[in-house]
């Protein structure tokens, strides 16, 4: 029901607002499909999130765990002399939209959440050369923006909100993993002989197996279990910290994957934690479960990750 | 969701709902100009960009604010606005604030550290009323909004001001002070009469320049009265102050009640034909009374 205080004038033009039917659910799997099935490739248009922060980017090329790509606005309208500004028959969006070259950087893969357009080549390579600041010739079906002449002018603070804004995605946690080379002890290292594995489990009030992923260092630790841990064993808390192994790189990058977040969104959201800490206990999880596989080569991460799921789900508290 | 937020954001634009004048239907108006201009482009922004309740948020406070901004800057107060920050950013008698220093952004005196400033506006006000020969030019353009003054009265009323808070002021505190000092560059408001409320236009204290304007008329018409009062005989002089009091009349001239009304009409008579006709026309008789010694009643 609408608010009976809104005027009926206001209330039809609201209704005016009709949604691109190139947005509708239907019309993004048909163009991307299923979200555990795509891949990231450049020249695709992504929702890149993290909590309330949200930017739509144009992916210019990948780069590890991260992606190069250039920020794309459709509302407020605005733009800069380094900007791209596309008609809206050209895009799914179904209105003027601006791809601002000027501001292209690096965007962490863990940020994007969907793909909701794909950009021509010709879009593609004028986005990557004006990046570089040397601009090609216009696309079709587009204009270059206008020179902002002055940091007073409204398009100055929507281009620093987009700044700013992407700032705030790279800052976004991202697992740790481990570097080349890097071997930190365990914790059952550290301790040796003096170790008293029933007093731990006493303090931490988790079971045997829970405390002995501890030990390895193949669990992660939160701030309350670290101070207790220093206070039952005698070490640092930094010491304690230090001995949680990081992620190998490969499952880091698996599990980072957008085709993840909805995973860690629902399990977030079930176990009322963070999409973070969602995501690093189940990380954590794939990886102690692939502690027990034997052979050589790099492990199926997703797969260790669903059985990881698929157990927990049958145990106790599991859905 | 858009009514609450519209509402919220206006908050921010006095120019846009001015606290003492603002009604519901103002925010309607404001609500149905933002659905009008930018349904279509928000709701595939929303649709394609906003992830969560809170990010749809986010994103929908922040294209309201722009596009209330867009609104705000063609007001007249919004080309004040622009003015003033065309000239304090071409002035180096006037700084920003650099980052990391309390008040970023805001404006100052160029070599001063102040602190940010949080005073009363009307002693800034007083201030730049202070401020002398302040010119106004001429303007004869129907397409384009006056100028509020000349480029130095602008550079001397905003040193001044600043000078006065001996602090860093947002550039809406400047605009606000600005248009204290000079009104008549506001656009006339339009105001919906209610019975139930007492709506002020503006502050009853005259500007300097209407105060200009009001002693020169004192002393046009104080001369022209003069005039009149020197081509009245010492008699008519002395009735002057008492026609609308016939036996006082009686009682200078002797006669009676009849021949009094007489002499007060002729006197009455004589005194439109010299004052004549005009906007200054009262002032002019009130001063005339005075002259002849009376105290100038309510008419």
């Amino acid at each position: 029901m609408s608010d009976p205080r809104i005027p009926q004038r206001l209330l039809d033009l609201a209704k005016q607002a009709q949604a691109p039917r190139e947005l509708s659910g239907q019309a993004l799997r048909e163009r991307s499909g299923e979200l555990v099935d795509v891949e990231i490739q450049a020249g695709q248009v992504w929702r890149a999130r993290w909590e309330d922060i949200s930017v739509l980017v144009l992916i210019l090329a990948i780069e590890g765990r991260d992606v190069r790509a250039a920020p794309v606005t459709i509302d407020p309208p605005a733009d800069d002399d380094h900007s791209l500004v596309l008609e809206g028959q050209s895009t799914a969006f179904g209105v003027d939209t601006t791809v601002w070259a000027g501001l292209a950087g690096t965007v962490p893969i863990r940020v994007l959440e969907r793909p909701v357009d794909a950009c021509s080549d010709e879009v593609i390579q004028w986005t990557r050369s004006a990046s570089e600041g040397r601009p090609g010739d216009v696309p079709a079906g587009a204009r270059q923006g206008h020179l902002i002449s002055s940091e007073l002018d409204p398009a100055a603070l929507a281009r620093a909100e987009i700044a700013d804004d992407l700032e705030a995605l790279r800052q976004a946690p991202g697992l740790p993993a481990a570097a080349p080379g890097q071997q930190p002890r365990g914790l059952a290292s550290l301790l040796g002989t003096q170790l008293d594995l029933a007093s731990l489990c006493t303090a931490l009030d988790l079971p045997q197996p829970e405390v002995m992923k501890i030990l390895r260092g193949k669990a992660p630790l939160t701030a309350g279990q670290i101070e207790m841990i220093a206070r039952v064993t005698g070490l640092t808390a930094e010491r304690v910290a230090a001995s949680v192994r990081p992620l190998p790189l490969g499952l880091v990058v698996r599990m980072e994957h957008p085709r993840w977040r909805h995973t860690w969104q629902e399990r977030a959201r079930t176990y009322r934690v963070s999409e973070s800490e969602a995501r690093l206990a189940g990380s954590y999880g794939a990886y102690s479960l692939a502690a027990r596989q034997t052979g050589g080569g790099e492990p199926d991460w997703d797969e260790r990750l669903r059985r990881f799921l698929r157990d927990e789900d049958m145990g106790p508290g599991g859905a | 969701m858009i009514c609450y937020l519209v509402r919220e954001e206006a908050c921010r634009f006095p120019v846009l709902m001015p606290g003492d004048t603002w009604q519901q239907a103002d925010l309607e108006d404001l609500l149905g100009g933002f659905l009008a201009d930018r349904v279509h482009a928000v709701t595939a922004m929303l649709l394609a960009q906003a992830g969560s309740e809170a990010s749809m948020g986010r994103l929908l406070r922040r294209s309201i604010r722009h596009w209330l901004i867009d609104q705000a800057r063609k007001t007249s107060a919004g080309a004040l606005r622009r003015t003033l920050e065309t000239v304090l950013a071409t002035t180096d008698t006037f700084g920003q604030v650099p980052s990391g220093e309390a008040g970023e952004g805001r404006w100052r005196l160029s070599g001063t550290s102040v602190p940010p400033w949080a005073g009363r506006t009307d002693d800034l006000v007083k201030a730049a009323r202070a401020v002398p020969y302040v010119r106004i030019p001429r303007w004869s353009s129907t397409s384009r909004r006056p100028p509020v003054a000349d480029r130095a009265s602008i550079v001397a009323v905003a040193h001044a001001v600043l000078k006065a808070a001996a602090g860093s002021m947002e550039i809406a505190h400047l605009a606000a002070v600005f248009l204290a000092r000079f009104p008549t560059v506001v656009d006339p408001p339009v105001v919906l009469l209610q019975d139930q409320h007492d709506v002020t236009a503006r502050a009853e204290e005259l500007t300097p320049e209407e105060q200009v304007i009001a002693a020169e008329d004192e002393l046009t018409a104080g001369v022209r009265a003069a005039e009149v009062a020197g081509m009245l005989s010492p008699v008519e002089r002395q009735l002057v102050p008492l026609l609308a009091d016939v036996p006082s009349i009686q009682e200078v001239l002797g006669c009676g009640r009849s021949q009094a009304y007489q002499h007060a009409k002729r006197l009455k008579e004589k005194l439109e034909q010299l004052i004549g006709v005009g906007e200054d026309v009262r002032a002019v008789g009130l001063e005339v009374i005075r002259l002849c010694g009376g105290a100038p009643g309510p008419e």
